[in-house]
């Protein structure tokens, strides 16, 4: 276990800027997967990740620590997500013809059988184009949810809104996942059991 | 869904993040209402199918079993390079050794000098970088001020107006260079830290691999003295 984020961002703070290299080790992935999962391209995935990054350093010396310093980096991060999105008009990078990029058909791992291979594809595929589908905010509250982890108390406070507001565009956007996937003929998989007492 | 129980505390229960109470709650109404059991069970399985949509992998390796001539070409020479790398290293006088920690490599007391060598190498830069923003901070000579005449009196506000923008210019030169600066320090340090990680992940599959291949080697060597 090593030093926590707010101990890292204390350290560079004091002028230790090696600190800056663990929080970048630290995040780096999260990050990207992030941006990666709401604009559907690599490549900006990594540019706007470095951006990410650079902003931060920059803005680290007057951190307050008002919020969790990776709220705080998920916050930059989205902003230049939003930039990025405004930028292209409206318009979704992530398509059903294309959805997850060449990288996605250059695999050639020789576990599962060709069959469940294509099948898992076709999946990630479709989920991938759905979610593009989605508007921006469910979109993006369906990310941090489900792909980050974040809690709901989290998100909130990276995005600046009510907690409400949040489980409410989440079960939007998780509805119209349900149909949009539905519509592309696939089902779900296994029931969820009940909550536990 | 048409009932008492709100969606937004259907998702909670649905992420564990409800109170016990709400928990409970949630619980006996499933067990009671079909429409909220089926919605339950509908967004439980969409959140498995959501788990598919992975992160792409990095492409794969080049398959050996169809190298063309080019490709054992581009081998050979690569296996070429590694020879000389590690004969280099044999004449560099470095010992590779293994022992419980892994593989260790050491170059006899070459560290220090490899370290001195590589701060030697960013204070050239640092002092060059410093240099040169010392040049470009450095005021432009200005000509010597000539009598005013009937002419130079008409040239005087075109010359107010050069000095001004010569300034302005100056100024945003000077802020684009700091950003510039930060810019490429970031970079670096961005850039050394995912090497860092690349080569922390490296460090820990070639140390897992030759446990394996010595665990190996040991199984052998016991079912060759039990024969």
């Amino acid at each position: 276990m090593g030093p926590s984020d707010e101990e890292l961002v204390a350290a560079f703070q004091r002028g230790e800027l090696s600190a800056f290299d663990t929080l970048v080790l630290r995040w780096d992935g999260k990050i990207r997967g992030a941006i990666y999962r709401i604009l559907g391209s690599e490549e900006e995935a990594r540019d706007l990740c470095q951006e990410a990054f650079l902003k931060a350093y920059r803005a680290l010396p007057g951190f307050k620590g008002q919020a969790r310093f990776s709220s705080w980096l998920y916050q930059i991060a989205l902003n230049l997500c939003r930039d990025r999105m405004r930028r292209r008009r409206g318009r979704v990078f992530l398509s059903l013809d294309d959805p997850a990029g060449p990288e996605a058909y250059q695999r050639a791992d020789p576990g599962p059988s060709t069959l469940e291979l294509v099948e898992s594809m076709d999946i990630s595929r479709m989920v991938a184009g759905a979610v593009a589908s989605l508007p921006e905010d469910q979109r993006v509250v369906i990310v941090l949810k489900e792909y980050q982890d974040l809690t709901f108390l989290e998100i909130s406070e990276v995005l600046d809104v009510p907690l409400s507001t949040v489980k409410t565009r989440l079960y939007r956007g998780l509805t119209q996942l349900r149909e949009s996937l539905e519509r592309r003929g696939v089902r779900g998989p296994a029931p969820a059991p009940a909550p536990t007492a | 869904m048409s009932c008492e129980l709100e969606p937004e505390t259907l998702i909670e229960a649905l992420y564990g993040e409800a109170t016990a109470a709400t928990q409970e709650r949630v619980r006996q109404h499933l067990g009671t209402c079909a429409a909220c059991r089926d919605e339950w069970q509908a967004l439980g399985g969409l959140r498995h199918q959501l788990g598919a949509w992975k992160l792409p992998a990095s492409p794969a390796p080049p398959r050996l079993g169809f190298a063309t001539r080019a490709q054992l070409w581009r081998l050979a020479a690569a296996a070429a390079l590694l020879l000389a790398f590690f004969a280099g290293l044999g004449l560099s006088g470095a010992r590779v050794g293994y022992g419980p920690g892994g593989v260790t490599l050491s170059f006899d007391g070459r560290e220090a000098e490899l370290e001195r060598l590589l701060q030697e190498q960013e204070q050239r830069h640092v002092q060059a970088l410093a240099a040169l923003e010392a040049r470009l901070a450095r005021p432009v000579p200005t000509p010597a001020a000539t009598a005013p005449g009937p002419e130079s009196a008409s040239l005087t506000p075109v010359r107010l107006l050069i000095e001004e923008s010569e300034r302005r210019q100056a100024r945003r030169f000077d802020l684009a260079l700091a950003d510039q600066r930060e810019r490429l320090e970031v970079q670096r340090r961005y850039d050394l830290a995912r090497i860092s990680a690349g080569l922390s992940y490296l460090d820990g599959k070639n140390g897992q691999s030759m446990a394996r291949t010595s665990e190996l080697m040991g199984y052998l060597l016991q079912a060759s003295d039990q024969r």
